[in-house]
C-alpha cells in the first residue's frame, strides 16, 4: 500500500510541473499590467522611475523562464507569492478559506449521500415501479437544473418569502453552536448536493441493477440468505465500486471551491476568493487558487484509489 | 458493507463537525441584538482587501477605514472639503504653505493595547508622523507616494497647529489630503501593527472580523460628537440580487453600490429609498492616431451621425419607477465638478444631423461607393467599434452606435472583449474606436485632456492641444475657485470643439436603504466617501 501511495506521489510530480508550466504562461500571456495592477492606478500616470521600483521589488523584471522557476521553487516550499490587491501571501489567504470550502463540501456530500443511497436503493429494488419512475424524473430535473438557478430559488422562497433562513451566510462554522451553522448551510449545501445527489442517484440505480442480475447474487438468495442481507451484504458493496468514482470526481471539483455557489450564498471559501480574484486580475491569487485545487483533485483521486481496496478486497494496490 | 458506508459517513461527518469548529476567522462578531442597541447592517459588494488605509486602492475598504480613521478634512469628490480632524485651514498667499488648525478634544481610540484607558489627544504631531510615513519609499503607499514629489517641507508649529509647505502651488492638496487617514505616532513607536489591530480617532472603533463575511464596528465613545448608531455591521455581499434580496427581506439597511438591474427586487418594498448620486461620464473616443480619424471632420461627422438622446433612451428605458438612471452628457467633465458647465459644453457639441454628417464627409473627399460605403483614394470607411465586457449597458451602446454609423455609410462592427484586454488595447492605441468611462474626479480634466496623459494612461491616444494644455497648467495653478474653473471650462470647450470623445452619458452610483435609516444624506454628505458620524450627519436608525 505504502510503495504504492508513494509511486503515485512521485508521478503526480511531472503532471503537476505541466499544470505549473501552463497555469504560469497563460496568466503571463493574459492582458494587463502588473505594475498598474500592484499600484492601484489604472487611471493614474505611472512615473518609469515607480514603474522600475516596482517591477525590480516584484520580481516582473525578470526573464519568463526565471520568473517561473521562481515561483515553482517558491511553491514547492509553500510559497505561492504575494498578492497584488492585498499584498498578503497567496498561501495563507488559500488556506484561510479552505475550511470553510471543506465545511460546505462535506455539508453538501453528507446531504447528497443521504437523498442518493436510499432512492438510488430502492428504484432498483422497486424497477419499473412509480417510485423507480419518480427517482429517474427527480434525477433528470436535479441533474439539469443550473447550480445559480436552484440557490436562487431557494433563497427567494426561504429567505424572502418564508423568512425561515437569512439570504447569506454570517456563520460559516459551529463556533456559534450547531442551529446556527446548520442555518447558514444549509441552503448552500443544497444547491450543490442537488447536482451530486441526483447523478448519485442515477448511478446507484444502474449500478445496483447490474449487480442484482449477477449470479452470487442470485446464489445468495437461494442459499436462503434474507433479502436486506442479499442487498446491504453483497448487492450494495459491489454496486458502490462505479459510484466511488463519481463521488471521487465531485469531492475533487468541490474542494475546489464551489465557485458560483459560494458567491451566491456569501460563502466565505476560496470559490468565492476565486472570483473576486479574476475580477480584480489578482494573478499571484489565481494561480495559486488553480495549483491548489489540481493539488486537491490529485489527492482525491489517489483516496479513491485506496478506498476501491477497502469497499473490495479483490484489488490490490500494490500489485 | 452498510456498516462500513454508515462508519464512513460517520467520519465524514466527524471530520466536517471537527473542521467546522477549527477555522480561520471565526471570532463572533459579539452581541447584535437589534432589540437592544442601534446596529446598522451594511452590505458591501466589495470584500474586505486589506486593513492597510494606507496601501489599500479598494473603495470597498475605505468605506470601513472611514469610519474608523479621521483625515484631515472630508471630500466630496467633487472640490468641497469639509472639517474633519482639522477644524479649519487656510493657504498662504504663495499658494504653497497650508496651515491647519486640529479640532480640540479630538482623542484617539482606547479600549486598545496601544492606549488602554488614557485619554490621548490627536496632535499635529501624529499628522506629521502619517505623513511622512507615506511619503517615505520603504512604506511602498504607491496610491498616495506622490506625495513625496508635491510636498517640500511639515511643519508642527504647535500641538494643534500643523503647516504643510509643497515645492509648487497644489490645488489639489485638499483632495489628496481628504484621502489620508491619520494614524496615532504612538503605533510607530510601539511597533503596532495596524493591520491587525486598527486604532484611529474616527465615530466608530474596530471590533471584529469574519473574513470575506463580516466587519463589526463599534461605537467609539469618545468622538467628540455621540454617534447615534451603536454599531456597524459591514457584511460582504457580492452578488447583488442577493443584497437587493437582503435588503428586501430586511436583513440588511443600506447596500453600498446597488446595481440598478435589481430594481424589480425591490421596487415592491415601500420602506426602500434609491439614492443616485456622484456621476460618472461614459464617451465614445476615436483613435486619432488612426487615419480615418486623424481628420477633425470625419471626427465631427461621426458626432453628427449619432443621435445620443435616442441612444439613452433605448440603453435606459423608462422602467415606471421614477429613479433617474443617467443624464445626457455634452462633456467629460461632470455637471457637479468645477468646469462641467453643461450649457457651455452643449454650446459646442455637434447636432444629431445626418444632413451635417454628410456634408462634412464630403468636404472631406469621401465618397460612397456601389455598396453605400463612404470610401477615399480606394480605402473604405471600415473599423471596429470596441467595449469592454464589464458593463452591459456599455455594450448595448456599443451595439446601437455601430448600427446608427452602418446606417451612416459606415462599415462598424461593435466588438465586445474582455474589460483587461479592453483597458491595454486603449492604453496601447490599438482601437479605433472605443467606448470607455470614468475620471470623473476633480483631477479628471488633467489626466483626459492634457497631453501629458495622452496615449500613456488616459484612453485618449493622439490628442493633442497646446492651448488645452496651457489653459489645464494655468488652472492648475490658479488657486481661485470661479478662475479655476472658467479656465478648466475652457479647456473643455476646445476638447470638445476637437470632437476627440463623443460624451455619451452621466451615469450614477446608486445607493439603497431602509427608509429606517435617518440622516444618511445631508449637508453634502452625499456619498459613501464621509464618516457616518461627523459634523455633516449622524446617522440613526428610526424605531420600526
Amino acid at each position: 500500500m505504502w510503495t504504492y501511495i508513494l509511486r503515485r506521489i512521485l508521478q503526480a510530480i511531472p503532471t503537476l510541473l505541466v499544470i505549473s508550466f501552463l497555469i504560469f504562461s497563460l496568466l503571463y500571456l493574459t492582458p494587463g499590467d502588473p505594475v498598474e495592477l500592484i499600484m492601484g492606478t489604472e487611471d493614474e500616470q505611472i512615473s518609469p522611475e515607480q514603474r522600475a521600483i516596482v517591477e525590480r521589488e516584484w520580481g516582473l523584471d525578470k526573464p519568463f523562464l526565471i520568473r517561473y522557476f521562481n515561483f515553482v521553487f517558491n511553491a514547492a516550499r509553500g510559497d505561492l507569492g504575494t498578492s497584488y490587491v492585498t499584498s498578503k501571501p497567496v498561501f495563507a489567504s488559500i488556506m484561510e478559506r479552505y475550511p470553510a470550502t471543506l465545511r460546505l463540501a462535506g455539508s453538501a456530500m453528507v446531504l447528497a449521500l443521504l437523498i442518493s443511497l436510499p432512492l438510488g436503493i430502492t428504484a432498483a429494488l422497486r424497477h419499473n415501479s412509480i417510485i423507480d419512475s419518480l427517482a429517474t424524473a427527480l434525477a433528470t430535473v436535479g441533474v439539469s437544473l443550473p447550480k445559480f438557478w436552484f440557490g436562487l430559488v431557494l433563497i427567494i422562497t426561504l429567505s424572502l418569502k418564508l423568512h425561515l433562513l437569512p439570504t447569506t451566510a454570517t456563520v460559516n462554522d459551529m463556533s456559534q453552536g450547531f442551529w446556527p451553522f446548520f442555518k447558514a448551510v444549509i441552503m448552500p449545501a443544497s444547491s450543490l448536493a442537488l447536482g451530486m445527489a441526483a447523478t448519485q442517484t442515477r448511478m446507484i440505480r444502474s449500478s445496483m441493477l447490474d449487480v442484482l442480475n449477477q449470479d452470487y447474487v442470485r446464489y445468495a438468495r437461494s442459499k436462503g440468505l434474507k433479502e436486506r442481507a442479499v442487498i446491504y451484504g453483497h448487492a450494495l458493496k459491489n454496486a458502490l465500486i462505479p459510484v466511488i468514482t463519481v463521488i471521487g470526481g465531485e469531492v475533487g471539483g468541490m474542494m475546489g471551491g464551489a465557485v458560483v455557489t459560494e458567491s451566491i450564498f456569501s460563502w466565505p471559501g476560496i470559490g468565492r476568493l476565486a472570483v473576486n480574484s479574476i475580477s480584480k486580475r489578482d494573478y499571484p491569487t489565481i494561480q495559486g487558487i488553480t495549483l491548489i485545487m489540481c493539488i486537491s483533485y490529485m489527492i482525491v483521486n489517489l483516496l479513491i484509489d485506496i478506498i476501491y481496496a477497502w469497499v473490495d478486497p479483490r484489488i490490490r494496490l500494490d500489485k | 458493507m452498510f456498516k462500513r458506508l454508515l462508519s464512513l459517513s460517520l467520519a465524514f461527518l466527524l471530520i466536517c463537525a471537527s473542521l467546522a469548529g477549527c477555522g480561520a476567522g471565526s471570532e463572533s462578531s459579539g452581541a447584535t441584538d437589534k432589540h437592544q442597541e442601534k446596529v446598522l447592517t451594511v452590505a458591501s459588494n466589495m470584500n474586505l482587501t486589506t486593513m492597510d488605509p494606507w496601501k489599500s486602492t479598494s473603495s470597498g475598504d475605505f468605506y470601513i477605514f472611514y469610519q474608523i480613521y479621521s483625515r484631515l478634512v472630508e471630500s466630496d469628490g467633487r472640490g468641497k472639503y469639509y472639517p474633519d480632524l482639522a477644524e479649519s485651514w487656510e493657504c498662504a498667499e504663495d499658494g504653497r504653505t497650508w496651515t491647519f488648525k486640529l479640532t480640540p478634544k479630538f482623542y484617539w481610540q482606547r479600549g486598545n493595547e496601544l492606549f488602554g484607558d488614557e485619554l490621548v489627544e490627536v496632535t499635529a504631531d501624529d499628522v506629521a508622523y502619517t505623513l511622512r510615513y507615506i511619503m517615505d519609499p520603504a512604506n511602498a503607499c504607491s496610491r498616495l507616494e506622490d506625495l513625496r514629489s508635491v510636498v517640500d517641507e511639515i511643519k508642527v508649529v504647535d500641538e494643534k497647529t500643523l503647516q504643510i509647505v509643497t515645492k509648487d502651488i497644489d490645488v489639489l492638496m485638499l483632495y489628496k489630503l481628504a484621502a489620508i487617514c491619520v494614524m496615532p505616532a504612538r503605533a510607530g513607536e510601539k511597533g503596532w501593527d495596524l493591520m491587525e489591530k486598527p486604532v484611529g480617532s474616527g465615530p466608530y472603533k474596530w471590533e471584529s472580523n469574519i473574513i470575506d463575511t463580516q466587519v463589526v464596528l463599534a461605537a467609539n465613545e469618545d468622538y467628540f460628537i455621540k454617534p447615534n448608531i451603536d454599531k456597524i455591521v459591514y457584511r460582504f455581499v457580492t452578488e447583488s440580487s442577493v443584497a437587493a434580496m437582503a435588503l428586501a427581506n430586511k436583513e440588511v439597511d443600506l447596500i453600498t453600490t446597488f446595481a440598478y438591474s435589481e430594481m424589480p427586487a425591490v421596487k415592491d418594498s415601500d420602506f426602500i429609498k434609491i439614492y443616485g448620486g456622484n456621476s460618472s461620464c461614459r464617451w465614445m473616443g476615436m483613435n486619432l492616431t488612426d487615419e480615418l480619424f486623424s481628420d477633425v471632420r470625419v471626427r465631427r461627422a461621426v458626432a453628427s451621425y449619432i443621435d445620443v438622446d435616442a441612444l439613452l433612451a433605448a440603453a435606459y428605458p423608462d422602467d415606471g419607477t421614477g429613479v433617474v438612471q443617467a443624464v445626457r452628457a455634452y462633456g467629460q467633465i461632470p455637471p457637479e465638478n468645477p468646469g462641467g458647465d453643461q450649457e457651455r459644453a452643449k454650446a459646442v457639441t455637434p447636432v444629431y444631423s445626418v444632413e451635417n454628417g454628410d456634408a462634412l464627409m464630403a468636404e472631406a473627399g469621401w465618397k460612397k461607393n456601389a455598396a453605400g460605403i463612404w470610401e477615399k483614394d480606394g480605402k473604405t470607411a471600415s473599423f471596429e467599434l470596441q467595449v469592454g465586457t464589464n458593463d452591459p449597458v456599455r455594450l448595448n451602446c456599443s451595439v446601437l452606435i455601430s448600427t446608427m454609423l452602418n446606417g451612416c455609410g459606415f462599415d462598424c462592427t461593435s466588438k465586445a472583449v474582455e474589460w483587461g484586454t479592453h483597458i491595454d488595447d486603449m492604453d496601447a492605441g490599438r482601437c479605433a474606436m472605443f467606448i470607455d468611462g470614468g475620471f470623473s474626479g476633480i483631477d479628471g480634466p488633467m489626466k483626459v485632456m492634457h497631453t501629458d496623459n495622452t496615449g500613456i494612461m488616459s484612453p485618449n491616444p493622439g490628442y493633442s492641444d497646446t492651448e488645452v494644455d496651457a489653459l489645464l497648467e494655468r488652472a492648475w495653478t490658479t488657486t481661485d475657485d470661479a478662475a479655476r474653473a472658467e479656465l478648466i471650462a475652457q479647456a473643455q470647450e476646445k476638447w470638445i470643439g476637437a470632437s476627440v470623445y463623443v460624451p455619451l452619458y452621466f451615469s450614477y452610483n446608486f445607493q439603497a436603504y431602509n427608509d429606517r435609516v435617518t440622516d444618511f444624506y445631508s449637508n453634502g454628505a452625499n456619498s459613501m466617501s464621509f464618516a457616518l458620524a461627523s459634523r455633516l450627519r449622524n446617522v440613526d436608525l428610526a424605531a420600526e
